[in-house]
């Protein structure tokens, strides 16, 4: 039976770093600029209504992979259209300027200052920021790192430079604290992609060891691109690691995982964030199972609850872009590396107009005053003395189970909450089983009960809202059901609209602290037994075209719900959804 | 959970009283055996729910008292069975468990009636058993179920009609249409045809067979599995008969088998009311069993439906008398314990109350309920007078699996319960059948 309280909901994990998730870098970096300065490629879009005397405001998105390159491409398109449809900066439309450089990027970003563009997103490689801070500095350039997770912005002692996602050391930190210090493993190993990433992270993970007095029992590393990681992995398996933590690329570090289950290693994998999605789910498949990892505890329930702007965008992305499941899988590869873009753009956006200008340091300044800047994938709130989004105690660890990550692995999470959630996520909420590709619901808006809500051929209406301590089937001396929190039992009224016979949809809930339910079945069962022969149990009641049904739907709620917002997809699965805000009279 | 407690206690006294007169050794040995043919299915029952007796009564025991040890022995046939009693009666059982088939197929050599070994059957029961024979069945007869079918073929469904369709196997099918034709045309009923099945050929045959009879029922005797097969065949071809059969058929393998060709297929059952299925003792039974042994629903179907394992309560309270026996008589020699037997009037059982004194053997109080499956739920609808709002709340009970404890959820079984169905619900909605509505069986006369 389905679960009474589907409190965590959709992990709609905000994995903030999944940047490096995807495809393999190029082999071999090139020496040379592969776009040069003057012929930078202008993919922006110019809303109408702007001024046209106004020279357009240019933001350079470099990226090194050709991985990068395609999420700063839909992450920067879809917010360069949204700030342009909204009037632009200060009356003045965006223009973006994309480069792809292989060799690393340090020459894409002296092609950048050329350019003189007025704020530069990237690149995800965070030797091309250090080699050129000094000239970002005396340009007073703008410059974001969405998707670079190696070094220290601090060390930079760069007053233009901020970056949106986790790095690192806080995820050296992270992991290791948990597999020593919570899981209370000994015996770590550690395997590493000898280049820019995999050095200094493997670095850090040694440091937190010699923290706790351990060192590693072996330490191997590997090339970028090598795929037959067998050898390493038999040398590990000598060392009989408790875990061994693999810092690499997400390929690679698939290549690690179906290794060790070819060779039965028998020791836990642990990897940074940009090893553990995307890609790695996709070709290490089984061997992906019980993989650790850390990311920002963030779930639909207190970040992205449906009806929600941020559900709503992952929604309006799926429709530009489409968004997939991971082979294999129902869970969607949700696209947070280009959230993350998305978001450098928006935030720089809104504090230009906060600024009401576009000269750097009228920008740092509004980004350094510490009021948030409320985007996809995070409140951002920066300081004059950091300019870090995230700190350790902000990463949670997560272990993948059939392809979703669940946080009831942290020791902070209230596992049946969590566990909840992951199987929400794993099991095909956000499924098109139709189609067999994934599928991000849409709201259409939050209305007043006790009018009808319309959407395609389905009319509802909320009647009503009350809440039970518990529900009692009257019958044989069973007792009865009581709820974690308490009982919400919601009257509804479906109407099919439709020429076409189909059954009452499916249901949901969210609180006005944003936690999701879906209905207690057993719960609804009980209103169902007591209700006599005729009773049906509403939510798969056969509806014939044109018909009407009414009844109960329960879910078990936090008991300090006070209000909900129940949501009616019109497909089972949602494609599109209203809400309707009530509460118990 | 008051069983256990009545457990804890019954098994004190037992011990401590066969501590003083056990002549043997320091146990009490309790024979078990399961059989093949058409009760092949409720073999590892059998085991399981005595199992869980002598484990129950030995966890409780006083330091020093003897333990209960069970002796389990499978028989394909009736030659083994004959041989496995033999086995057990030099074992030095006390009593012998089994099921009714290899009572019939002891015939005139019983080593157990011979050694004054008391036998009793969880199953089903011939005429030949009784309590002077020292058979002590705990179920209805299958003379009683028989009988029961008839008169709610006749009676109730007004069918005049009626063929019947016996098992390959052993003697026990065999005897299905000696006791149907008889309990039938008692009721003036006439027997349109009887067929005996045989294993390895195609079912649709039979299924036309019967058809072309005109009968208006079919009685299906047989195990389950060749029972689902018949079934199966005769819902393939379309017909839509009446069909009915002995309280075997309540094993969920059958409706494993057969799925929804199972709806108004009916049978006469164990008297058990719904306040005792739903019940704390038996629910609490349920789990324990689910701990030892895992409980699961129906296998094979998209259902919340448990695969009650009725077989192994009835074997769980076997043994549990059997204690209660040694108990009163003080003795593990089976003859006491047979005598023993004999005075019991009121056993307790999670099945319900035993009364071993009836001429006829042990049975809890009450005649057969007459069920049928909906939708691979057990419906007491079908009965003259029946109270549906009664019927459709247990219906619902067991297909939305309402009675399920937390408990049961949580384990890893009942996470991959949940996981299963809301898989299912989220991926094939519209074909989720879960909690499909409650339908009242169909007015007489003709099939419900």
């Amino acid at each position: 039976m389905h679960r009474r309280r589907a409190s965590a909901g959709i992990l709609l994990l905000v994995v903030l770093v999944a940047a490096w998730s995807g495809v393999a870098p190029a082999a071999t970096p090139q020496p040379q600029m592969t776009v040069a300065a003057h012929s930078l490629s202008s993919l922006s879009t110019v809303a109408s209504g702007l001024s046209a005397a106004e020279p357009p405001i240019r933001i350079g998105m470099l990226s090194v992979f050709d991985f990068a390159a395609d999420w700063m491409k839909n992450g920067g398109q879809m917010a360069a259209d949204d700030i342009n449809a909204a009037g632009g900066i200060n009356g003045r439309r965006v223009e973006l300027l994309f480069e792809t450089d292989s060799a690393l990027g340090n020459q894409g970003v002296k092609n950048m200052l050329n350019a003189g563009v007025d704020v530069l997103v990237g690149p995800e490689v965070f030797t091309a920021t250090q080699q050129n801070t000094a000239a970002i500095k005396q340009r007073k350039l703008i410059n974001l790192l969405p998707l670079s997770p190696v070094g220290e912005i601090a060390d930079l002692n760069n007053p233009y430079v901020y970056r949106l996602v986790p790095y690192d050391r806080i995820q050296a930190e992270a992991l290791v604290h948990h597999l020593v210090d919570v899981k209370r493993l000994r015996r770590i190993a550690v395997l590493y992609e000898d280049d820019f990433l995999g050095k200094p992270g493997a670095g850090l993970v040694r440091d937190q060891l010699k923290f706790r007095g351990l060192t590693p029992v072996k330490s191997l590393s590997f090339n970028r691109g090598d795929t037959d990681m067998s050898t390493q992995v038999a040398a590990l398996k000598g060392s009989k690691p408790d875990a061994v933590i693999v810092w690499s690329l997400a390929r690679e570090a698939a290549h690690v995982a179906l290794a060790a289950k070819s060779l039965k290693l028998g020791a836990v994998l642990a990897v940074p964030i940009e090893a553990a999605v995307g890609e790695y789910v996709e070709l290490a498949g089984d061997a992906a199972e019980g993989t650790i990892s850390v990311l920002p505890h963030k779930t639909i329930n207190n970040w992205a609850p449906p009806g929600s702007w941020r559900a709503n965008w992952f929604a309006r992305y799926h429709r530009r872009f489409t968004i997939n499941a991971y082979k294999g899988t129902k869970v969607p590869n949700l696209p947070i590396a280009q959230a993350v873009v998305y978001d450098s753009l928006m935030m720089y956006a809104e504090a230009a107009r906060r600024a009401g200008s576009t000269d750097g340091d009228a920008v740092r300044r509004e980004l350094d005053k510490g009021e948030p800047f409320a985007m996809v994938t995070h409140d951002f709130a920066f300081s004059a003395g950091n300019h870090e989004t995230y700190s350790k105690e902000d990463l949670w660890a997560f272990r993948l189970d059939r392809g979703a990550a669940t946080f009831a692995e942290d020791p902070r999470a209230d596992v049946q909450k969590e566990r909840e959630a992951w199987q929400l996520f794993a099991l095909g909420l956000l499924f098109d089983r139709k189609k067999g590709v994934a599928l991000i619901p849409y709201s259409i808006g939050t209305f007043p009960a006790p009018g009808p809500v319309r959407v395609v051929d389905l009319r509802w209406r909320v009647h009503g809202v009350q809440f039970l301590t518990h529900v009692d089937a009257g019958h044989f001396g069973l007792p009865p059901r009581t709820p974690k929190g308490k009982y919400a039992v919601v009257d509804l009224e479906v109407t099919n609209l439709s020429s076409a016979a189909r059954k009452a949809p499916w249901v949901f809930a969210v609180d006005q602290a944003s936690s999701l339910y879906i209905p207690d079945a057993p719960a609804t069962a009980g209103l169902w037994i007591a209700g006599g022969p005729e009773a049906n149990f509403f939510m798969f009641q056969p509806l014939p075209a044109g018909a009407t049904v009414r009844g109960p739907v329960v879910f078990d709620v936090s008991k300090e719900a006070t209000e909900l917002q129940v949501g009616v997809p019109n497909d089972f699965i949602f494609s599109d959804y209203a809400m309707v805000s009530v509460k118990p009279a | 959970m008051r069983f256990l407690r009545r457990g804890a206690l019954s098994l004190c006294v037992v011990l401590v009283a066969v501590s003083i007169g056990c002549n043997r050794d320091d146990s009490v040995r309790i024979g078990v055996i399961g059989s093949g043919g058409s009760f092949a299915a409720v073999q590892e029952e059998l085991r399981k729910g005595a199992t869980l007796a002598a484990e129950g009564l030995n966890r409780r025991k006083a330091p020093g008292d003897s333990s209960l040890e069970i002796e389990y022995r499978t028989a394909a046939n009736a030659s083994e069975l004959r041989t496995r009693v033999g086995q057990l009666v030099r074992a030095g059982v006390s009593a012998i468990v089994m099921t009714e088939n290899l009572v019939e197929a002891g015939g005139s050599r019983d080593p157990a009636r011979e050694a004054g070994v008391p036998v009793l059957t969880i199953g089903d029961s011939s005429r030949r058993s009784g309590n002077k024979a020292g058979v002590f069945r705990l179920g209805p007869g299958s003379e009683k179920q028989a009988a029961a079918l008839a008169n709610w073929l006749t009676a109730t469904r007004g069918i005049t009609d009626v063929s019947i369709a016996a098992g390959s196997g052993d003697a026990w099918s065999g005897s299905g249409i000696g006791l149907m034709t008889s309990a039938l045309e008692s009721k003036g009923t006439r027997v349109a045809s009887t067929v005996r099945l045989s294993e390895g050929i195609d079912y649709l045959q039979p299924a036309q067979a019967l058809q072309a009879a005109g009968a208006q029922a079919v009685i299906v005797w047989a195990g389950p599995a060749e029972s689902a097969r018949l079934v199966n065949a005769i819902r393939t071809i379309g017909w839509d008969v009446q069909l009915a059969g002995p309280g075997l058929l309540m094993h969920p393998s059958f409706r494993s088998l057969t799925g929804r060709n199972s709806d108004g297929f009916v049978a006469a059952g164990p008297t058990l009311a719904e306040e005792k299925w739903m019940g704390p003792d038996l629910r609490d039974w349920f789990l324990d069993y689910h701990d030892r042994f895992t409980l699961l629903p129906i296998e094979e179907q998209r259902t919340l439906v448990a695969a009650f394992p009725l077989a192994a309560v009835r074997s769980f309270d076997a043994v549990s008398i059997v204690a209660e026996a040694v108990r009163a008589g003080k003795s593990d020699d089976p003859r006491k314990v047979g005598e023993a037997l004999r005075r019991i009037d009121a056993y307790e059982g999670l099945l319900g109350k035993y009364d071993l004194r009836t001429k006829g053997g042990a049975e809890e109080t009450g005649a057969p309920r007459v069920g049928r499956f909906l939708n691979l739920a057990v419906v007491y609808d079908v009965e003259a007078g029946a109270d549906l709002t009664r019927a459709s709340a247990f219906y619902k009970t067991q297909v939305s699996a309402f009675y399920v404890p937390q408990r049961y959820l949580d384990t890893a079984e009942g996470q991959k319960l949940t996981e299963r169905v809301l898989e299912d619900v989220l991926t094939n909605p519209e074909t989720v059948e879960f909690f499909t509505q409650y339908t009242a069986p169909r007015p007489p006369p003709g099939p419900v």
